[in-house]
């Protein structure tokens, strides 16, 4: 961690809210890009990211997020958005099964187009088809095995730094991870033969 | 006419992931790439997995602009709300928890340092402490011995699984048993760091492998020979019951 970040983190932690501000603007692109892959539509994400920050600052302000000098203030953070984002998918996974069963879609994509007047299903065509049949297969994974997916194929993390932020084993992330794409590889399968 | 899947073509689907996931050993990459050149539907399968990474690498979904601003005056908003929250009127019950916490820190502190200041502690080589740790690295490697020898007996099972005969044997014996193995060897995994690096790794890979093959068996269902088949397929892709013979005559492993 920088001086320059720590210094942010200690006025923080007193209530500073040009510092607070400083460290949002700092890490905010990259919580958000987080959100955004792990759920699939900008409207969560958005939420997502404003509870992370304030859960964060919060934290700050109990004292609860020590100094150490092998882990800086944006690791940190970035744990607490994966931990956050699991949890999140957790408590509203019902809700959004029963979304996905009523627009078979993709609830991911069919969110973004529910208050638009965007084309239908029948129009969609080579990216936006490519989107949503990935969208459709990762509502099917696990909270964990979905932020793994993210994490590897999305935001380009190798394993060993997967397992740090996530602070499981290798193994264990390489287990969800080969769970995740053996899952994704069957709903493609089943994707392709059901629009044919 | 559609081609009949093969067990060829289901160990290459598993073959597949591993590729795609970034595990996949040469040998069975080469393996893959023969399969491909023999089965059309398979090719065509991996072209169609390929393509979607490939779009996903590409970053051609594009994460959409965002109103920071609106964003942060929420989040100054719900923290300040919540730092100016009053604290319940738990004030009494909480003083006394933590007083007793306390006592109970306090008193842990003075057995701590009677005991760094007996004998024991001072001399690092005093027998007690060296005969401690050689017991409990003797513990350890009769753990795993044993663990490896419990393992055996259903990874040969499966190895040697046969359809025409074993078609008809029930499953759910080996699923509770596959799942007891299963807890057995995560509980062994955490214990690797107590070892040395090389004999971490040549252990830890041993486990991983274990791993998988038990998850796989403990998520078996009746009437699915074809998943037994592929449990048979992955069990001899990694080679683990070869392995599970040299981890005996290994001295390296042996003398832990």
């Amino acid at each position: 961690m920088t001086t320059d970040q720590g210094t942010l983190v200690g006025l923080a932690s007193e209530g500073n809210h040009p510092a607070m501000e400083r460290l949002y603007l700092e890490n905010k692109e990259k919580i958000f890009h987080l959100a955004y892959r792990y759920c699939g539509n900008s409207q969560d994400a958005e939420d997502l990211l404003q509870e992370i920050f304030a859960r964060a600052f919060t934290a700050l302000m109990k004292k609860k997020y020590r100094y150490r000098a092998e882990a800086d203030f944006s690791t940190w953070l970035y744990r607490v958005g994966i931990n956050y984002c699991i949890s999140f998918l957790r408590k509203n996974k019902k809700h959004r099964d029963h979304l996905r069963d009523k627009f078979p879609g993709g609830a991911g994509d069919t969110l973004d187009k529910l208050g638009a007047n965007g084309p239908g299903p029948e129009h969609i065509a080579g990216m936006e088809q490519m989107k949503q049949k990935v969208n459709v297969g990762l509502e099917t994974l696990s909270p964990k095995q979905r932020m793994v997916f993210v994490l590897r194929f999305y935001q380009g993390y190798q394993i060993k730094d997967i397992a740090d932020y996530m602070e499981c084993s290798e193994g264990s992330v390489k287990k969800q991870l080969f769970r995740a794409v053996s899952r994704l590889r069957e709903q493609l399968k089943n994707f392709k033969e059901g629009s044919s | 006419m559609k081609q009949k899947k093969n067990s060829t073509c289901g160990t290459f689907e598993k073959m597949m992931d591993l590729y795609v996931c970034g595990m996949l050993t040469e040998t069975d990459q080469l393996h893959m790439e023969a399969h491909t050149g023999e089965c059309p539907a398979c090719l065509r399968l991996f072209d169609g997995i390929k393509e979607t990474y490939q779009f996903i690498d590409s970053k051609a979904d594009t994460v959409p602009a965002h109103d920071w601003d609106t964003s942060w005056r929420i989040i100054r908003k719900q923290v300040f709300e919540t730092a100016g929250r009053k604290i319940p009127s738990f004030g009494f019950r909480i003083g006394w928890t933590l007083a007793g916490a306390a006592a109970v820190f306090l008193v842990g502190i003075l057995v701590g340092v009677y005991l760094i200041n007996s004998p024991y502690f001072h001399n690092a080589d005093a027998p007690c402490i060296q005969r401690g740790q050689a017991e409990g690295l003797k513990l350890l490697r009769t753990a795993f011995h044993r663990h490896i020898e419990d393992t055996k007996p259903v990874i040969i099972q499966y190895a040697n699984y046969d359809d025409a005969e074993d078609r008809e044997m029930s499953l759910s014996p080996d699923r509770e048993i596959a799942a007891q193995l299963l807890a057995q060897n995560r509980l062994l995994q955490g214990k690797l760091a107590q070892l040395s690096p090389a004999k971490q790794r040549a252990l830890g890979q041993l486990m991983e492998e274990l791993e998988l093959i038990l998850t796989e068996i403990s998520n078996l269902s009746e009437g699915e020979p074809e998943n037994i088949a592929l449990v048979k397929e992955l069990i001899r892709i990694k080679g683990v019951l070869p392995k599970t013979e040299v981890f005996h005559f290994n001295e390296e492993i042996k003398n832990i």
